[in-house]
C-alpha cells in the first residue's frame, strides 16, 4: 500500500477548532450552542445557581497543560434501566492510540458517544479536544465514526466525500479523497450509492468520511467488523500514520492486529474502569473473555 | 468550491443539491400514484366529513348560538393539538431528522440552530398547509349550512385550523428547544386542556386558546379577541426557533432511528412492530412496580389467567389513560349515532378496537417471543385462545366506560337495555378482533424479514401478487370489521327512548356472534413463523 502523500497535515491540531471558535466570534464561552452561550457573562461570572458555571465549560489546568485531547472526570451515564458507565476519570494525550477493550455491555459504545458529543452525560465532565464535549469547537476537533456506518441513501461515495468535506471546511480534499477512496479499494465504487454495498462496503464508506475531514481526535468504535483483511491491514496502517502525525486514536476494538500499534490499552468492565496500562494480548483476553 | 465558502454555506448549497436530486428521482408514474391515492382518500373523507353535519341551514339565531358556543369546542380541540404537540416536544420531536443528518450536519462544527431552522421551517410550512387543507374542506361543508358568505367562512376556517397546526408545533419545538421534561410538559398542556374545559362548561371565553378559536367564527360575528390567534403563534413559533439549536442530540438520533423502522412498519402494514415502535418511542415501558401484586399460590389451573393480569397491571398510566379515552370516544360516537349522525357508530367500532389491541398485550407478548410461544407444552393456537378470556373482562370494563360515557347523548332506558344485550356479546367481539390483529401476521413476501419482530407466519406466503394485495386490504380490514358488525346491531334500536326495539338487536346479535366465532377460529389456528 502506498502511503498517501497528502495524509500528512490532515489532522486538524487544533486548527479547525481554533477556526471554529473564531467563526462564531466573541469570547470562548459564547461559542457554545445555546445551552451553553447563555450560561455565563462574558466576564465569566456565574449568573445563576442554576447555570452551569464556568470551570464545567474549561477542562482541568493539568490537562490542558499536557495538551490531552480526551478528558474524562467522574463521567457517568444512567440509562434509567440501568447505569451506562459509573465514573470514568480519563485522560488520552496527543499522539496515543488507545485500544478501548470490554465485554458486550461494558459502556464502551456510552463513552465513546459521550466523547463525541452524541450522548449526554448524567454525572461528570468530558473535554474532546480541548473543549466540552458537544460544543461547536469541540466537533471541529474530534471525528467520530460508529459502529454502525451513518450514511445518506441519495449521496455516492464520492458525493458523501465532497458533503462532508465542505461541511468541515476541508482544504484539498479532492485529492485526498481519491487516495482514500484508492487505499480503501473503492474507487471503482465511487459513484454508486453506499446502500446498495455489502457490511464491509459500507463500513470503508464510514471510515473515509471520518478520515476525509480535519481533527485531533478520532473516535472510532469497532472500525474492523466486516472489514476485509486488506482493508483490515489499510485501516491499522492509516490510524498509526495519523498517531505519527499528532492525533489521538480512542478506538474500541478487540482486533489483535492493532496491538503492535497501540500505545495504551484501558478496559471497560460493568461500566468501571478495569484497566489502564500497557496492551498486550494476554491482558485484552482477560478483560474480553473473563 | 469557492475557497471562502463557509461550512454554513456548504450545508445550504448541498441540502439544495440533495433536493434537487431527490426530485429528480421521483418517476411520474409515481407521482400520479401519490395524487390518485390522496384523491381518492381526500373524497372518502370529505364524503364521510359531510354526513356528519346536519342537512339544514342554520337561522340566524342558530348561527348565532354557533358562534357563542362553537370557540369553546374549536378551542379545546386546539388545546387537544398543542398538548400533543408539547408531549411530542418533551420527547424530542417534532423535528424528525434522518440518522445521516444527525451524526454528520448536526455533529460538524457549524452553529446547530442554523442547521436545524431550515428543517423547521419546513415542517412548519407542512403542517401550515395541512391545517388549511383541513380548514378549507371543514369550511366548504359548513359554508352549505351557515347564513354568511362561503368564500368568507372557508377563508377564515383556513386561516385558524392553519394556524393552530402551526401553534402546536411551535410548542413542541419550544418544549424541545428548551429541554423541559415530559413532566413539565404534560403540566402544562394539562393546565392549556383544563382551562379550555372551563371555558366549554360555564360558556366563559377566558382562555387564549377559545379566544384563538373565535377566529374560525370571525364571518358569522367577528370577535376581536380572535386576533389572539395569529399574535400568540407569532410568538409561540419566535420562542420555538429561538432556541432550537439547543435540541437534544442523544433524543434526536433515538428518535430518527425509531422513526425510520416506524415508518418502514408503516409500509408493511405490521401493526403490532408499529404499535412497538411508537411506544418505544413515547417511552412508554411497563411499571417496575405493579398497581397492585397478586397474592395467594399460584395456581396450576389457569397459568395463563395469571400471567395476563400481571401483566395489565405493570400497564403505565398512560396506556390506561389512553384506554379510557378511547372508551370515552366510543361512549360518545354511539350516543352521536342514536342522535341521527349514524356514520359515528363506524368510530365507536374503530376506538374498541384500538382498546382491544392494547388489551391483546399479554397474546401480542406470545406471538413476539415466538420460540417460547412454540417451546409451551401445548398447541400454539390453544394457548393464544387462553389469554382471551383476561382480555374480555377488560374490554367489559371498556364498555362499561363507554356506556357511562353515552348517558350524556341517550337516554338511560335506552342505554340500559343496550347494555343487557350488547354488552358481552361487544366486549367478547372487541377481544377477539384485538387478537385477530395482532396474530395477523406481515404481507407474504415481506414475512420473511419480519418473521423475526413479529414472530408470524405471513397470510400470503407463496401466493401471487394480486392474491397478496387483496390479503393485505383483508388483512387491515377485518379485524376491526369484527367489532363493527357486533355494534351494528345497536342500528336497529329505533330513536324512541321509551320503546327501544330490543328484539331486533336481540336477533342482530346472533349474527355478530356467529362472526366473531369465526375470528375466535381464525386465531386459533395461527402459529409461530417457526413451527
Amino acid at each position: 500500500m502506498s502511503k498517501p502523500s497528502s495524509r500528512r497535515n490532515r489532522t486538524s491540531s487544533g486548527k479547525a477548532a481554533r477556526e471554529a471558535s473564531a467563526k462564531t466570534a466573541g469570547p470562548r464561552e459564547e461559542n457554545t450552542d445555546a445551552s451553553t452561550a447563555t450560561s455565563t457573562s462574558p466576564s465569566g461570572v456565574k449568573k445563576s445557581s442554576w447555570l452551569p458555571a464556568l470551570e464545567d465549560e474549561a477542562p482541568p489546568p493539568a490537562a490542558v497543560e499536557r495538551g490531552a485531547l480526551l478528558v474524562t472526570e467522574g463521567l457517568v451515564k444512567d440509562y434509567g434501566d440501568g447505569l451506562g458507565l459509573r465514573g470514568i476519570d480519563l485522560l488520552v494525550d496527543r499522539g496515543e492510540l488507545v485500544m478501548l477493550v470490554g465485554p458486550n455491555g461494558a459502556g464502551k459504545s456510552t463513552l465513546l458517544g459521550l466523547a463525541a458529543g452524541l450522548i449526554e452525560p448524567t454525572a461528570g465532565r468530558v473535554f474532546a479536544g480541548g473543549f466540552k464535549a458537544g460544543t461547536i469547537e469541540a466537533r471541529a476537533a474530534t471525528s467520530y465514526i460508529p459502529d454502525a456506518p451513518v450514511l445518506y441513501e441519495d449521496l455516492s461515495v464520492r458525493e458523501h466525500i465532497e458533503y462532508i468535506a465542505r461541511l468541515h471546511n476541508t482544504a484539498d480534499w479532492e485529492e485526498y479523497g481519491a487516495e482514500l477512496l484508492e487505499m480503501f479499494r473503492l474507487s471503482d465504487r465511487a459513484d454508486d450509492l453506499p446502500t446498495t454495498f455489502s457490511r464491509g462496503l459500507k463500513q470503508k464508506t464510514a471510515l473515509i468520511i471520518g478520515l476525509i475531514r480535519p481533527f485531533d481526535l478520532l473516535l472510532i468504535d469497532e472500525p474492523f467488523v466486516g472489514l476485509d483483511t486488506p482493508g483490515q491491514e489499510t485501516l491499522v496502517e492509516v490510524l498509526a500514520d495519523l498517531v505519527d502525525q499528532g492525533a489521538s486514536v480512542f478506538c474500541s476494538t478487540h482486533q489483535l492486529d492493532l496491538l503492535p500499534k497501540a500505545t495504551r490499552c484501558v478496559g471497560l468492565r460493568d461500566g468501571e474502569l478495569e484497566y489502564d496500562g500497557a496492551p498486550s494480548a494476554e491482558k485484552i483476553r482477560a478483560l474480553v473473555g473473563g | 468550491m469557492a475557497d471562502d465558502e463557509t461550512p454554513e454555506e456548504a450545508l445550504a448549497a448541498l441540502r439544495r443539491a440533495r433536493r434537487l436530486n431527490h426530485r429528480r428521482n421521483i418517476h411520474w408514474v409515481d407521482a400520479l400514484y401519490n395524487v390518485y391515492i390522496t384523491a381518492f382518500i381526500s373524497i372518502g373523507v370529505v364524503l364521510y366529513a359531510s354526513t356528519l353535519f346536519p342537512n339544514d341551514k342554520l337561522d340566524a339565531a342558530d348561527a348565532a348560538d354557533l358562534a357563542n358556543r362553537g370557540p369553546a369546542w374549536l378551542g379545546l380541540a386546539i388545546a387537544l393539538a398543542v398538548g400533543f404537540g408539547l408531549r411530542s416536544g418533551a420527547r424530542g420531536g417534532p423535528l424528525t431528522l434522518e440518522a445521516p443528518v444527525v451524526h454528520h450536519e448536526l455533529m460538524a462544527p457549524i452553529d446547530r440552530g442554523a442547521a436545524l431552522r431550515p428543517i423547521a421551517f419546513r415542517q412548519l410550512r407542512f403542517v401550515a398547509y395541512a391545517g388549511a387543507l383541513l380548514g378549507g374542506i371543514v369550511g366548504v361543508l359548513a359554508s352549505h349550512r351557515i347564513p354568511a358568505n362561503p368564500v368568507l367562512t372557508t377563508a377564515c376556517t383556513m386561516a385558524s385550523f392553519a394556524l393552530a397546526g402551526v401553534l402546536a408545533t411551535g410548542a413542541a419545538l419550544m418544549i424541545s428547544g428548551r429541554r423541559l421534561g415530559v413532566w413539565w410538559a404534560n403540566f402544562i398542556a394539562l393546565v392549556i386542556i383544563a382551562w379550555s374545559v372551563v371555558d366549554l362548561t360555564l360558556g366563559w371565553r377566558s382562555s387564549p386558546l377559545t379566544m384563538f378559536a373565535s377566529m374560525a367564527f370571525w364571518e358569522i360575528r367577528f370577535d376581536p379577541a380572535g386576533l389572539v390567534g395569529p399574535v400568540l403563534t407569532a410568538a409561540i413559533v419566535v420562542a420555538g426557533l429561538a432556541p432550537i439549536g439547543n435540541v437534544s442530540i442523544e433524543a434526536s438520533r433515538r428518535r430518527s432511528g425509531l422513526v425510520s423502522q416506524l415508518r418502514f412498519a408503516v409500509t408493511l402494514q405490521d401493526m403490532r412492530t408499529v404499535v412497538l415502535l411508537r411506544r418505544q418511542l413515547a417511552e412508554e415501558t411497563p411499571r417496575s412496580r405493579p398497581w397492585l401484586r397478586i397474592g395467594g399460590r399460584p395456581s396450576r389451573l389457569f397459568p395463563t389467567w395469571r400471567r395476563d393480569w400481571q401483566g395489565y397491571l405493570r400497564f403505565p398510566l398512560v396506556r390506561i389513560g389512553r384506554m379510557v379515552a378511547l372508551a370515552a370516544v366510543a361512549g360518545v360516537s354511539f350516543g352521536l349515532t342514536w342522535r341521527g349522525i349514524t356514520p359515528a357508530f363506524i368510530l365507536a367500532a374503530l376506538a374498541l378496537f384500538v382498546a382491544a389491541y392494547e388489551a391483546a398485550e399479554p397474546l401480542a407478548q406470545e406471538v413476539d417471543h415466538p420460540s417460547r410461544w412454540l417451546g409451551a407444552p401445548e398447541d400454539p393456537g390453544l394457548l393464544l385462545l387462553k389469554h382471551l378470556p383476561a382480555a374480555f373482562v377488560v374490554m367489559l370494563v371498556e364498555c362499561l366506560v363507554a356506556a357511562a360515557v353515552a348517558l350524556l347523548l341517550v337516554p338511560p332506558e335506552v342505554v340500559g337495555s343496550l347494555l343487557l344485550i350488547e354488552l358481552v356479546p361487544v366486549a367478547g367481539a372487541a377481544a377477539v378482533a384485538g387478537a385477530a390483529g395482532t396474530v395477523v401476521g406481515t404481507p407474504g413476501p415481506m414475512s420473511d424479514i419480519q418473521g423475526g419482530m413479529t414472530g408470524m407466519s405471513g397470510v400470503g406466503d407463496g401466493l401471487g401478487g394480486d392474491i397478496v394485495g387483496y390479503q393485505s386490504i383483508a388483512r387491515l380490514v377485518l379485524p376491526p370489521a369484527v367489532v363493527l358488525v357486533a355494534v351494528a346491531p345497536m342500528l336497529a334500536v329505533g330513536s324512541d327512548p321509551n320503546a327501544p326495539d330490543t328484539t331486533r338487536v336481540s336477533n342482530l346479535v346472533s349474527f355478530s356472534l356467529l362472526v366473531t366465532m369465526a375470528a375466535v377460529g381464525y386465531v386459533r389456528t395461527r402459529r409461530p413463523s417457526k413451527a
